[in-house]
C-alpha cells in the first residue's frame, strides 16, 4: 500500500469512528433476531444428527476391525506380577491400601472421562463379574482381580459404556486404551480363557 | 462442496482461527436460528455498513436502509448462499435498497447502472470533518468505489457490487484518490 493510500485509509477509519450508526439500528434489528428463536434444540439439526450418525458408525467399524487382533491378546504383560488391580480417579487413591508388593493402581484422571467419546480402544480383556456392590470386582483368567472404584463405574455407566444388565458371575471383555485405562465394560459369551 | 461439508469446512477453519468468520456465524443464524450469531454479525459490520450508505447518503436515509437491510438478511436468510462472502451480500442487498428509496424519491430517474447521476443533498452532514465532506463531495461512483475498497472489497467484488466492469472501478477510485489526496493536502 503507498503512503497516500495508507494516509486516505486511515482517514477514512478516522470518520468511520466519528460517524458511528445509531443505536435505534440496533434494538430494532436486535429485536426482530429474538424472535427467530427455533422451536427444537439447537444441536437438534441435519448436520448434527447425520455427523453423530457418522461417528457412532466409524466407531463400530473400529471396534469391529479391531476385535480380531484384540481377542488374541490376554494380559499385557506389565501386569503377570500383580494380583489386585485397582481403577479409581487419581483423587480416590488414598482410598486403596496400595503398596502390597503384588498391587497396582491404574489412576484416572479427569480428562479421561473425554477419552470416552472416542473409543481408542488398543486392546481387550476378557474377565468375570464377581461383585457389583461398592465398587465392581473382576476376575480374569489368570486370577488376576480387577476392582474397579464406584465412581469409575458410576462414569462409564453414564457414558453407556457397560452394557446393562450384567450381573455377578457374566463374562465381560474390557475394552483399554493404550495407556491400559478401561474404556467399555460389555457383555461376553467368549469363553474365559487364556 | 455439499451443505454439511461446508459447515465441517467452516468449523475447521474457525477452530484454528480462534474466531467464527462471518459465513460461519450466518451459517449458524440460517441453520439454527441462533440470534447471538446474527447479534455477532451486526456489532461486526453494522458502523461499516452504516458508514457506507452515509457516504452515499444523509444521515436519517443512512440509518433507514442500513435498518431495513439487517431486516432483510433475518426476513431472507434462507436466500444467504453459503458460498459467498457475507459482507458481499450484505452490502449488495444494502446497495439495492438505497437506489431503490432513491429511485422512490424521485432523485434518480434512470436504471441501476447510471449510479452517477445520483445527488442528494448531504451538505449538512460534512460540516466538522474536512475528510468527510470531501469524501460526501465526490461524485456517487467514485465515493461508492472507494468506499467499497475501504471496507476490505476486492477490485472483482466491488466490480460484482456495483455492476460495472473492473477497470471502470479502477478508474473511479484512481479519480477518487485523487480528489481525496488533493484535499488532504489543502487542509495541511
Amino acid at each position: 500500500m503507498s503512503d497516500i493510500d495508507k494516509e486516505l485509509s486511515e482517514a477514512y477509519q478516522k470518520s468511520k469512528r466519528q460517524y458511528a450508526a445509531p443505536s435505534r439500528i440496533q434494538r430494532q434489528v436486535i429485536r426482530e433476531a429474538e424472535k427467530q428463536k427455533p422451536a427444537l434444540p439447537e444441536w437438534f439439526n441435519r448436520e448434527t444428527l447425520s455427523m453423530g450418525a457418522a461417528a457412532f458408525v466409524l466407531a463400530v467399524l473400529i471396534v469391529i476391525y479391531n476385535m480380531s487382533d484384540i481377542m488374541n491378546t490376554t494380559n499385557p504383560s506389565h501386569i503377570v506380577d500383580v494380583n489386585i488391580e485397582f481403577h479409581a480417579y487419581e483423587e480416590e487413591r488414598p482410598s486403596f491400601d496400595i503398596g502390597q508388593y503384588r498391587e497396582q493402581l491404574t489412576a484416572y484422571e479427569n480428562s479421561y472421562r473425554q477419552q470416552l467419546t472416542q473409543l481408542d480402544v488398543h486392546s481387550m480383556r476378557l474377565a468375570r463379574l464377581e461383585q457389583v456392590e461398592d465398587g465392581w470386582a473382576l476376575s480374569d483368567c489368570n486370577d488376576v482381580s480387577i476392582k474397579i472404584s464406584d465412581r469409575l463405574v458410576e462414569d462409564l455407566k453414564s457414558l453407556n459404556r457397560i452394557s446393562p444388565g450384567l450381573a455377578v458371575g457374566d463374562q465381560v471383555q474390557l475394552a483399554l486404551n493404550k495407556d491400559g485405562l478401561i474404556l467399555e465394560i460389555s457383555y461376553s459369551k467368549a469363553p474365559l480363557t487364556c | 462442496m455439499s451443505y454439511t461439508s461446508i459447515g465441517i469446512f467452516n468449523s475447521v477453519k474457525d477452530w484454528f482461527s480462534g474466531a467464527p468468520s462471518p459465513e460461519s456465524l450466518m451459517s449458524r443464524f440460517v441453520k439454527k436460528g441462533d440470534s447471538r450469531a446474527l447479534s455477532a454479525l451486526f456489532y461486526q459490520h453494522n458502523n461499516a455498513l452504516y458508514y457506507y450508505l452515509l457516504v452515499m447518503s444523509d444521515a436519517d436515509l443512512a440509518a433507514d436502509i442500513a435498518q431495513k437491510t439487517w431486516l432483510k438478511v433475518i426476513e431472507k436468510k434462507h436466500m444467504y448462499n453459503n458460498a459467498g462472502k457475507f459482507e458481499a451480500w450484505l452490502f449488495t442487498m444494502a446497495r439495492n435498497a438505497l437506489l431503490d428509496e432513491l429511485r422512490r424519491k424521485s432523485r434518480f430517474e434512470h436504471d441501476h447502472a447510471a449510479v452517477d447521476t445520483l445527488t442528494i443533498d448531504d451538505t449538512e452532514d460534512a460540516t466538522n470533518d474536512d475528510f468527510h465532506s470531501a469524501l460526501k463531495r465526490l461524485p456517487m461512483e467514485q465515493k461508492e468505489a472507494f468506499s467499497l475498497q475501504q471496507e476490505g472489497f476486492s477490485l472483482a467484488e466491488i466490480s460484482h457490487i456495483c455492476h460495472v466492469p473492473q477497470e471502470t472501478i479502477k478508474t473511479r477510485l484512481r479519480y477518487a484518490k485523487e480528489k481525496l489526496k488533493k484535499a488532504l493536502e489543502e487542509k495541511q
